[in-house]
């Protein structure tokens, strides 16, 4: 039974359609993030779930209960802001406690929870502190506990980390999903930063001016990505325009500018289409000199950037194109000079084929 | 000659020091980051050299000019903010030359360096518009763009990505490196964020409480940490505590948790003496079923996460401790399952041995 | 690089040494124009106890008297205050979380008493009241509806100190983010309970600022006052009253001037005395009372935030918006329409005297306006610099900072005494020019008590304009006069505008301390209220309306001004 659907839903303001007929649904102890640009629509949604916002057309159902008149106090969803807006006239403890407080729960329970969750977290000895004596890191924590000891099971973030120092935010992402897991509960988390979604979340949900672009598993958005804009967005990929030569046999053939044939494994297309092809850097191989093989293009290496696990070189192809290639350190393959001859190859099937878009590449691409 | 150079600057806010003792020389044309956690005293050591504040000791040289007492505007940098600081009452035109027009330059050379930069950053047919019609992208290359047309040779920046999304900073960190070095300049930039440091950086000034931990390039503070502090904070690694057993050569046999022997490349700790081994995350085996060897230890696997580029495996092993392992997801030959019974392996060269740290291993490695 | 005549004028300008000769001279000015001659009372009846004591405190009449009027002006200004707090909360909040269409419309009406001068005001509330025309008709008197005079001068001054209280308390549940009471809606609050245990501790700030601003207004009240006491043919007097009255008299009457001064000056000493005792009183109790925030009613609160109860507090805040602030505002364009036969009069109105006590206003209030601009804004650029700096130039910027709000506080009539005995005084010993032009005395007096708007408008919009954009013009090469001309200035211009209006129109408004000061004056206001004293109430509503009309231009003109500068 799904816990959260989605349905038709829009809202404008103004001229600006921030959410454009939506439709998701969110099954139950599922953890599923809304990635995508800063005025994409993410944030809008969740507040609509939140019932924050009220939306324009379509309905919102939690539980299978249709929750569009519902105010945000009786909706049972807790929520943990970018600017974590912990209560600054109240200690932790009182934070954390107030959800069950300005409900009249049963205090004896929810103080125990509290404890607990605290615990958990590691910030009992903490509990007299006022939000302005902490970290941030720490200060969100403690919102987060807020927000789940307020009895809900349903877990709204609204780009928790964005906060936080990049350090911070890759240590506190893992906690957030194993607090969500060890709970029980289904989180919707909002952000911009894939890392970060593809660190954490059963689904991703990729959104674009207020609709959704694509929605899969990390590895199928990564493996597999259905659009241009979502290969793109989440990890890099090399574009190349080219146009269709040849349906073969275990794909179509295409020709890319200065006519280098690439073999891929796409069945969809047909021949005379104008395509744009994508392939990941990390699906890339680099060999020294001009090896002729199936897919090899030939080129030199411009630029060459050691990134820790592994070195990000940007090789110029003889037609013209640029290519990235992340080349894994620890295999014991030597740093690449700039400047030296080159073949990178790639296996067909990490080619992916996508129809040219209407509005151009450039657009397609375009984060803002 | 250097063209920064800082001389045991001090600074002191109240009960805080926020910049301690600390010496530094940038070479005329280097690309230098600091890097450090926040409350490092990053931007309170960028604010010194640009004028801003005052040190309470120590002397600051530009270009080999003692510029203590010189205000700001006599200093003759850029200074790229975090949130940008257009002023919001002057078009991007008015914006882009108020260094010039408030200098009283010759008009024509104002307006001919004016449309050069707004070129450079792609932005001249936008010269007319306000800030505020801009997205964040556009309005950090026009704060970009201003700091540039005084004619400047030093160029500081303080987070200048940190105010846009993640994946306009991966796409715009590179565009900020070309133009820096186009123009022949000077860059020191400020960062919490190591990746992006080791992207454009020639080297990088690890900060930590107003102190330096370490300056070097990419390679050397990733390849070569000095401490557990720089070898946590540049890149991830894996930490061991444990005894020095024996000491042969140029090896220690250190004997960690549960009593299980490691062997390490060292030569700087004696017998007796309590360390902590780091192991860079790419730089550990994976390997099925129970493998004997020297550094081979045996656990079970805990959690998997695909990360697109890498796959991520947490093991517990034996004798509690978790070991974290990172895996070219393209380069996976093996499908692993939670559960699984495994080996994880280093080679004892890619493994280094540091005193154990005086406050503590947590506080060693905390970063907010 | 070329070096102007123009660069090197600003160059030396800009030197610490004739910054410092500048800053020496504003802070002179700001003492010797502004704070001596404002709490100079003080001293005069500190030295002059003698002749206080004689005349004043051996007389059980005087005392009786200056005791009763005292009292009055308490009651009324602590009732006043208390409505409008209960009145100008729920309005408040609806401004500021509220989005509905006709916002902006209320918005504007809610200020309209604010541009319109307090006599005119107070002569339409006062009309609104006791005329057989006015509510009277509905429920078919032959009176009017209000006899009690002290009544009639609460609804007079509940109408121009309600925007004050509004004002202030938007203003600050504007800068309580919205967020926190999200966040404890999404934790099971009802928006009341949400209101009650975030909000309003985060508040208290606002609500001082708001009691004070309406309550220092209250207190003030000459004008106004004077002619609600007239329609209902009164002889009861608040202190302001009194001492306007006997500075009057004493003017006219130089003989009885040995024993009305210092009893005026006794009265003045007296007022600011217990209103700053007052006020320092409220600001203790409200920041150390703790509101209960642990106790929590959540069927109550649930229900009370619901619909109706919720609609019933809205159409209260409107119902009490509307029938007590605009239509008795408005009411004297419908008493004029009714033409002359409905009121008793004495000769037909003087326009030409109409017209010179118009043109004196407004060319007092564009002065004041101007002088302060110059010499206000430099008071607050000193204050925001000095509060960044450390030790012992803090600590002095920090007592300039509360000097400057001495005037607000202290009710004018009492400043307008003390101001008209400092000058009298100086002019007696050093320049005996001054005592002889009353315009330039009562620019002074004018000066001293709206020279706080525009130092406290500025300073804090300087402050909390981000000071990134400060440090980019430096880097990028701007001297200190440089940041100030091409950045600061330009971003701050819509308070400073908003500053000049309110310095405007006090001035316009002020009955009071013109009086104190220069009994004999006759700016419009002071006008009125001689016209309602001879009971020529046609001629006055006629007056009244020119008034009315004429502010009201003025002041929407700025506002268009601001919007325009603010959109730029």
């Amino acid at each position: 039974m799904p816990d959260v659907k989605l349905v038709n839903i829009t809202k404008k303001y103004g001229k600006v359609v921030a959410a454009d007929a939506v439709n998701l649904q969110i099954q139950d102890k599922e953890y599923v993030t809304i990635l995508g640009p800063s005025g994409c629509g993410k944030t809008t949604i969740i507040k609509i779930i939140a019932g924050v916002i009220n939306p324009d057309e379509g309905e919102v159902y939690i539980n299978d209960k249709k929750v569009n008149d519902v105010p945000p106090e009786d909706r049972g969803v807790g929520y943990v802001f970018q600017n974590i807006v912990l209560f600054p006239n109240m200690n932790v403890w009182d934070n954390v406690t107030y959800g069950p407080r300005v409900k009249n729960l049963n205090l004896t329970q929810s103080n125990k929870l509290a404890r607990e969750m605290l615990d958990l977290i590691r910030l009992t000895v903490r509990s007299d502190a006022y939000p302005y004596e902490l970290s941030g890191g720490m200060q969100q924590k403690v919102a987060t506990t807020r927000a789940l000891t307020s009895g809900a099971n349903l877990l709204l973030l609204d780009e928790p980390l964005g906060a936080l120092d990049a350090r911070v935010r890759a240590e506190l992402r893992h906690e957030l999903r194993r607090l969500v897991k060890d709970l029980g509960l289904t989180a919707f988390h909002v952000t911009h930063d894939q890392e970060e979604a593809m660190a954490i979340s059963d689904r991703i949900i990729i959104m674009k001016k207020g609709r959704i672009i694509e929605i899969g598993a990390p590895e199928e958005l990564y493996i597999r990505p259905k659009t241009i804009f979502g290969a793109n967005f989440i990890g890099e990929a090399n574009f190349m325009e080219g146009r269709v030569t040849k349906i073969g046999e275990n794909g179509v053939e295409v020709e890319l500018r200065g006519g280098l044939i690439i073999q891929t494994s796409d069945k969809y297309h047909k021949t005379g289409d104008k395509v744009v092809i994508a392939v990941r850097p990390d699906y890339v191989t680099l060999e020294t000199g001009e090896k002729p093989e199936l897919n090899g293009l030939f080129g030199r290496i411009e630029k060459r950037q050691f990134l820790g696990g592994f070195t990000r070189y940007e090789v110029r192809l003889d037609n013209g194109d640029i290519i990235a290639v992340h080349a894994p350190s620890e295999l014991g393959e030597k740093l690449l000079d700039i400047n030296t001859r080159v073949t990178s190859h790639f296996d067909p099937e990490n080619v992916l084929v996508y129809t040219y878009p209407g509005e151009g590449l450039k657009t397609e691409l375009a984060l803002e | 000659m250097p063209e920064v150079k800082l001389v045991n600057v001090t600074k002191r806010y109240k009960k805080i020091t926020a910049i301690d003792h600390l010496n530094l020389h940038i070479q005329d044309g280097e690309y230098v980051t600091i890097l450090g956690p926040t409350g490092s005293g990053k931007t309170t050591l960028l604010r010194l050299i640009a004028g801003l504040v005052k040190p309470d000791e120590g002397a600051i040289y530009i270009g080999s000019k003692l510029v203590n007492d010189l205000s700001p505007e006599e200093r003759d940098v850029g200074y790229v903010f975090q949130n940008f600081a257009l002023f919001p009452h002057l078009t991007v035109w008015q914006n882009v030359t108020f260094g010039p027009r408030v200098k009283y330059w010759n008009r024509e050379r104002t307006t001919s360096l004016g449309w050069e930069m707004l070129e450079m950053v792609r932005l001249a047919e936008r010269a007319n518009a306000y800030p505020h019609e801009l997205s964040g992208g556009m309005q950090q290359r026009i704060a970009l763009a201003r700091a540039l047309t005084a004619g400047t040779k030093l160029l500081l920046l303080d987070e200048p990505l940190g105010a846009l999304d993640a994946r306009l900073r991966v796409e715009l960190r590179y565009e900020l490196k070309k133009f820096v070095n186009d123009l022949g300049l000077t860059a020191i930039h400020v960062t919490h964020d190591q990746e992006e440091a080791m992207t454009i950086s020639d080297r990088i000034v690890v900060l930590r409480w107003g102190r330096v931990e370490q300056v070097g390039s990419p390679v050397e503070l990733y390849l070569e940490p000095k401490s557990v502090f720089v070898a946590n904070f540049v890149g991830e690694a894996n930490f061991l505590e444990g005894i020095v057993e024996e000491v042969s050569k140029n090896k220690a046999s250190i004997k960690i948790r549960g009593d299980l022997p490691i062997s390490v490349l060292d030569v700087t700790h004696q017998k007796e003496e309590r360390v902590v081994v780091a192991v860079r995350l790419e730089n550990m085996v994976l390997k099925a079923g129970e493998v004997t060897g020297i550094n081979h230890l045996f656990g079970r696997i805990k959690k998997i996460r695909f990360l697109g580029i890498s796959m991520r495996y947490d093991i517990q092993l034996d004798n509690e401790d978790i070991i974290t392992v990172k895996m070219p997801t393209a380069h996976v030959t093996q499908r692993f399952d939670m559960g699984d019974r495994v080996t994880v392996s280093f080679a004892p060269e890619k493994a280094v041995a540091y005193s154990y740290p005086i406050e503590g291993l947590a506080k060693e490695l905390s970063v907010g | 690089m070329q070096i102007t005549f123009k660069d090197q004028i600003e160059k030396t300008l800009s030197t610490r040494w004739c910054r410092g000769l500048w800053y020496a001279l504003i802070v002179t000015f700001f003492v010797a124009f502004v704070l001596v001659p404002t709490i100079y009372v003080l001293s005069y009846a500190i030295t002059g106890w003698g002749a206080i004591n004689l005349y004043v405190l051996s007389d059980p009449i005087t005392v009786g008297l200056i005791a009763r009027s005292l009292i009055t002006s308490f009651e009324i200004a602590g009732l006043v205050t208390l409505f409008d707090f209960l009145t100008g909360l729920p309005m408040a909040w609806i401004l500021v979380r509220r989005r509905f269409k006709g916002r902006r419309f209320i918005d504007t009406l809610i200020d309209m008493p604010l541009a319109v001068p307090t006599s005119a005001l107070g002569f339409s509330v006062a009309l609104f009241w006791t005329s057989r025309g006015g509510i009277a008709i509905l429920f078919g008197l032959s009176r009017g509806l209000i006899s009690s005079p002290l009544l009639l001068v609460m609804m007079v001054h509940l109408a121009f100190s309600y925007p004050y209280m509004v004002r202030s308390l938007a203003a600050i549940l504007e800068e309580i983010d919205i967020s926190y009471e999200i966040a404890a809606r999404t934790l099971g609050a009802a928006p009341l309970t949400a209101a009650r245990t975030i909000t309003l501790p985060l508040f208290k700030a606002g609500l001082v600022t708001g009691i004070i601003l309406s309550f220092a207004r209250s207190i003030s009240e000459t004008g106004a006052t004077m002619i609600a006491l007239t329609t209902l043919a009164s002889v009861e007097k608040t202190a302001p009253v009194l001492i306007a009255s006997w500075k009057s008299i004493a003017s006219q009457n130089p003989e009885l001037a040995n024993k009305l001064i210092p009893a005026g000056a006794f009265v003045s000493v007296a007022l600011i005395v217990l209103a700053c005792i007052l006020l320092v009183f409220v600001k203790i109790f409200v920041t150390y009372t703790k509101i209960p925030t642990r106790k929590v009613w959540p069927k109550t609160e649930r229900f009370l935030s619901r619909s109706w109860p919720r609609q019933l507090r809205d159409v209260y805040a409107y119902l009490f918006l509307f029938l007590v602030i605009i239509i008795p505002g408005f009411f004297i364009f419908v008493y004029a329409a009714h033409g002359p036969s409905v009121s008793v009069t004495s000769g037909s109105l003087d326009w030409t005297q109409f017209w010179s006590s118009l043109n004196a206003s407004f060319s007092i209030a564009a002065i004041v306006t101007l002088i302060n601009l110059v010499l206000g804004i430099p008071m607050a650029i000193l204050i925001v610099k000095g509060n960044r700096e450390k030790g012992k130039i803090r600590g002095l910027t920090i007592l300039l900072d509360n000097l400057v709000n001495i005037p607000v506080i202290i009710p004018t009539v009492a400043l307008g005494f003390s101001l008209g005995l400092f000058w009298t005084m100086i002019s007696r010993l050093y320049f005996p020019l001054l005592a002889q032009n009353p315009f330039w005395l009562i620019v002074l007096a004018h000066v001293a008590f709206t020279y706080p708007f525009i130092v406290r408008s500025v300073s804090g919009a300087i402050e909390e304009l981000d000071p990134t954009f400060e440090d980019a013009a430096k880097t990028l090469g701007a001297r200190p006069l440089e940041v100030f001309r091409r950045v600061i200035l330009p971003i701050v211009k819509s308070s400073i505008l908003a500053g000049a209006i309110m310095m405007f129109t006090r001035s316009l408004d002020e009955t009071g301390a013109t009086m104190a000061v220069v009994p004999k004056a006759v700016t419009a206001p002071v006008y009125i209220v001689t016209l309602v004293g001879r009971l020529a109430y046609y001629e006055a509503a006629l007056a009244c309306i020119v008034l009315i009309v004429v502010s009201y231009t003025a002041v929407l003109a700025l506002r268009y001004l601001t919007l325009r500068i603010k959109v730029a």
